[in-house]
């Protein structure tokens, strides 16, 4: 396997002591951005906030930002997992957290978006849109933080 | 930023380490931070102080962002007070002796006071603003006070993990030792 020939201590960011908490500080607010801008969008869908503004509104103002965290959340969390490869990849939390990262990507630039922008959408398809992003979204998050139990 | 505190348990000892280590700190149980929680609820705040900075959904009037947008933002609040709670006095003297965990605390007292004086500035009457022909200054000053501590919040929580207490600092072999006896 292709982690079993790579050496975590050759990481500059194991050789400086600062590296990995700078990355998660990088980490935590760029997640809290992406998943933030997105759970708005859920708020709207779920018809409990922001009933003013349309949902297409809301996703066209908030995509870039929703972008930019996610990137650098990825970026972050990339270079976070190249410290210790071999035991995040046998941790289930951590694969589970990872799972439900694919999953929340593509239900956000898939059926999230297409709910949101279709003027058509019924309240059911919204709500539902919106419940299953926000419940996917949380997931990542614990997972996450769970995996530091396992 | 005081980084100080994490090179000395890094940096002694053998030269680089391999991750290891660095889990073991990692694992520490003070990396459960309540704070991993607001994600979402965070994300809402940091809108709305874009928004008063004038830097995001402009065409969304202030007035609804901060109206729509708060009691989610309480509900966040109060999940993140209680488990936060909870966590601290579970560890309360390993907590108290910590400088990052001193200096969050602070600032939380500080989102306070930002509160007491730019409610009534700001967040009691938005029409206010958005009437405006400009972004008033106070409202400005309002989001990137905000941006600026509910940055710092987190980032201070995450480093209550790296916090080494002086006497174990210079012992390579402590920091494991300490987190084995933790479990």
């Amino acid at each position: 396997m292709l982690l079993a020939a790579y050496d975590p201590s050759t990481n500059p960011i194991n050789i400086y002591g600062w590296a990995f908490p700078f990355l998660e500080c990088v980490h935590i607010p760029s997640f809290a951005l992406s998943i933030g801008t997105i759970a708005l969008v859920d708020v709207r869908l779920l018809g409990l906030g922001l009933q003013r503004q349309a949902p297409a509104q809301l996703v066209k103002d908030t995509s870039a930002f929703t972008l930019a965290g996610l990137i650098t959340v990825i970026v972050s969390g990339v270079l976070l997992f190249s410290t210790d490869p071999l035991h995040y990849y046998y941790n289930s939390a951590f694969r589970f957290k990872v799972i439900c990262l694919v999953l929340g990507i593509v239900f956000n630039f898939t059926i999230h978006r297409k709910v949101a922008l279709n003027t058509d959408s019924s309240v059911t398809a919204s709500r539902l849109a919106g419940a299953a992003s926000l419940l996917i979204w949380v997931c990542v998050v614990f997972g996450g933080v769970f995996y530091s139990f396992y | 930023m005081n980084v100080s505190g994490i090179d000395q348990p890094m940096d002694s000892g053998h030269g680089p380490r391999n991750g290891d280590t660095r889990l073991a700190i990692c694992l520490s149980n003070y990396h459960f931070d309540a704070l991993d929680r607001i994600a979402i609820f965070g994300g809402l705040i940091l809108m709305t102080d874009l928004r008063l900075l004038g830097l995001a959904m402009t065409d969304v009037p202030v007035a609804t962002m901060i109206r729509h947008l708060r009691p989610w933002k309480w509900l966040g609040f109060v999940i993140m007070v209680t488990c936060g709670i909870l966590l601290a006095i579970s560890k309360m003297s390993a907590y108290y002796a910590n400088p990052y965990f001193l200096a969050k605390l602070s600032l939380l007292a500080l989102v306070g006071v930002h509160a007491l004086v730019f409610r009534p500035l700001v967040y009691k009457n938005p029409e206010n603003i958005d009437a405006a022909p400009k972004l008033p200054a106070v409202a400005r000053l309002a989001g990137a006070l905000s941006l600026l501590l509910w940055l710092s919040i987190p980032i201070l929580g995450r480093m209550i993990a790296y916090y080494e207490p002086p006497t174990t600092s210079s012992n390579a072999i402590a920091a494991p030792t300490l987190i084995a006896a933790q479990r």
